[in-house]
């Protein structure tokens, strides 16, 4: 073998694997089987953007073929399902049935209905079901075979639609498709590499992370710590209370509209961050931006002590405060720092951004 | 099993991040043969990042000037040349110590040159108390260097294992840390008192370190699929 294929296999198998850790780099425990089948580069299962709910997109000369099956499993109340996915979208919903029900699809492209038929067959979905957790794996051929078929611009993904009775914990994983939720009340956490991350009306959401997508969360009411973070997308959670909520971006921005948690952490480099909501009794709110703006409203009749600072961005506050330190507190001004109280000062926000301009306004 | 015995606290320590080069580079040619050792070293592994992503606890602020209090009156601690909370950043530097020995225990079986050690701020080799003597931003800065350099190879490299536009993601968000960290370090060797250029180099080395940290997740699961080939991108050898 010349150096040139060798070079070109090596990578390719890294970047197979590569792309299946980086959901492990996300704290996920999903092994992937070691391919036993040979790659094909035909089925790379690339980096797709998709929203949630699109499909492969089609291209000029080529087709595609789809295959649907469905599988019902048994899952107590306190059982798990797993699933990761590489290329296509996991849609999870609650039923009211004692059984899990996972709808699979799998579609390729290719230029003729018989190369499609064939990638179809290389991609296979494994269900492994252990007492109590049902793992749901996507195995992309890998090895030396596939590239003797080489031949570019053709796809496999897999969509997953899956009903999970309520109780049961869903991990879901995904490199190149979005993951979405709606009513899932048990515990649920969801991590995708470059598909966005939706939830809406969830009832014990753990985590929500994309690397470059973005994670939109609604109505969902948390009882426990959550995480929710980007590298490059936006985050926006709107309607949410939550016990304990740290949110980080590197370039995204973060957005919390209509947010009651009375532990708020949040942290952005570049980004912007925006929170609207009511400050709880005791509530203590870290809002942190190199470059990016903050801007507080707060809601209702708020009591809090405020420490807000800039060093080359502009510090203001529409409440007028108590006690006030370098800022002094005067409503109105434009300053580099602003401390003090209003109200019973029973919440604590602590605001701080290098060049970003920090805003406190009344909602 | 004897032979395996003495490997047990290198493991330990390879774990803790403050195994020496040169024990580790024994001990991760032990692991190579060794299905029971490496086992054992794996399932560690887990143990530690889970410890590492509790919570912390932080003690009040009396309790800290109790402690300096009391080291000082042993002599153990030296002046602190500057009035920054110390603390935070040598939490950082730990933790770019443990980024970076992880890392080179990444590399160091595939590599033909060890990997450096890496440098804890944990005591100064004298015996003299465990409080950082030098600068804490210097510290702090000094184990970054470190770690970037193992690791800056990688994400300026990762479009040749990751889809490109990952890897874009991955090396723009780096230069977005970078250019922070810039910005923030020249305001401290001006003015090292002041506190949003501190919070912002704090939390934007956190950040840092947390980024570098899935960095090397994925060059750990790259080990095992193709060693040679990740040490190569981590080395910076020919694409």
């Amino acid at each position: 073998m010349s150096e040139r294929p060798a070079r070109q296999m090596r990578t390719h198998t890294m970047r197979t694997t590569l792309t299946l850790t980086l959901l492990a780099a996300l704290a996920l425990p999903a092994p992937v089987r070691a391919g036993t089948a040979d790659a094909d580069p035909r089925v790379h299962p690339g980096l797709l953007h998709y929203t949630t709910g699109e499909s492969l997109p089609e291209q000029r000369g080529q087709v595609t073929q789809t295959d649907r099956t469905s599988r019902t499993v048994r899952l107590q109340t306190d059982g798990e399902l797993d699933v990761a996915n590489i290329s296509g979208d996991i849609i999870v919903q609650q039923g009211s049935g004692a059984d899990a029900t996972i709808e699979i699809t799998r579609t390729a492209r290719a230029a003729s209905d018989a190369d499609a038929q064939e990638l179809l067959q290389l991609v296979q979905v494994e269900i492994t079901e252990r007492p109590n957790r049902v793992e749901v794996r996507a195995h992309y051929p890998r090895g030396e075979g596939g590239r003797r078929q080489n031949r570019r611009n053709s796809e496999v993904e897999v969509q997953y639609n899956i009903t999970v009775p309520a109780g049961v914990r869903v991990r879901a994983h995904s490199i190149a498709g979005s993951i979405s939720a709606k009513g899932v009340t048990s515990e649920f956490s969801a991590e995708s590499v470059s598909g966005n991350v939706i939830v809406e009306k969830a009832g014990r959401l753990r985590s929500a992370k994309s690397i470059s997508g973005n994670v939109q969360i609604t109505e969902t009411s948390i009882d426990g710590p959550f995480q929710v973070s980007s590298v490059s997308g936006n985050l926006v959670l709107r309607g949410i209370e939550a016990q304990q909520l740290d949110a980080g971006a590197i370039s995204g921005d973060i957005i919390l509209d209509g947010v009651t948690c009375p532990r708020l952490k949040v942290q952005t480099v570049s980004g912007d961050v925006r929170f609207n909501g009511p400050l709880p009794r005791s509530g203590r709110y870290e809002l942190n931006s190199h470059s990016g703006d903050i801007s507080v409203g707060v809601a209702g009749n708020p009591g809090f002590q405020i420490e807000a600072t800039s060093f080359s961005g502009s510090v203001h506050s529409d409440f007028p405060l108590e006690k006030g330190g370098a800022g002094d507190g005067r409503p109105g001004g434009r300053q580099r720092t602003v401390r003090g109280v209003y109200g019973d000062g029973s919440a604590f926000l602590n605001l701080t951004t290098f060049s970003g301009d920090i805003t406190v306004s009344k909602r | 099993m004897k032979a395996c015995e003495r490997y047990l606290n290198a493991i330990n320590e390879l774990v803790d991040g403050t195994l020496g080069p040169l024990r580790r580079t024994e001990l991760e040619l032990h692991l190579e043969g060794c299905e029971g050792c490496s086992a054992l070293a794996a399932e560690l592994q887990p143990i530690r990042d889970t410890a590492r992503s509790l919570d912390t606890m932080p003690a009040p602020p009396r309790a800290w000037a109790a402690i300096e209090a009391r080291l000082r009156a042993e002599g153990r601690v030296a002046a602190r040349p500057l009035g920054i909370r110390a603390r935070p950043y040598a939490a950082l530097a730990l933790a770019a110590a443990l980024v970076l020995a992880v890392g080179a225990s990444l590399f160091v079986v595939t590599s033909r040159n060890p990997a450096p050690a890496p440098v804890t701020t944990v005591g100064d080799g004298n015996g003299n108390g465990n409080a950082e003597p030098v600068h804490p931003v210097q510290s702090v800065e000094s184990e970054m260097a470190l770690t970037e350099k193992h690791f800056q190879n990688v994400v300026e490299r990762a479009d040749q294992v990751l889809d490109p536009a990952t890897a874009a993601v991955l090396q723009k968000n780096l230069l977005v840390m970078n250019q922070a960290l810039e910005e923030s370090r020249k305001v401290l060797e001006a003015d090292p008192q002041n506190l949003p250029a501190r919070q912002s180099f704090y939390e934007t080395l956190r950040q840092k370190i947390e980024f570098l940290q899935t960095t090397i997740a994925l060059m750990n699961q790259m080990r095992q699929g193709d060693a040679a080939g990740a040490a190569e991108i981590v080395e910076g050898g020919k694409s």
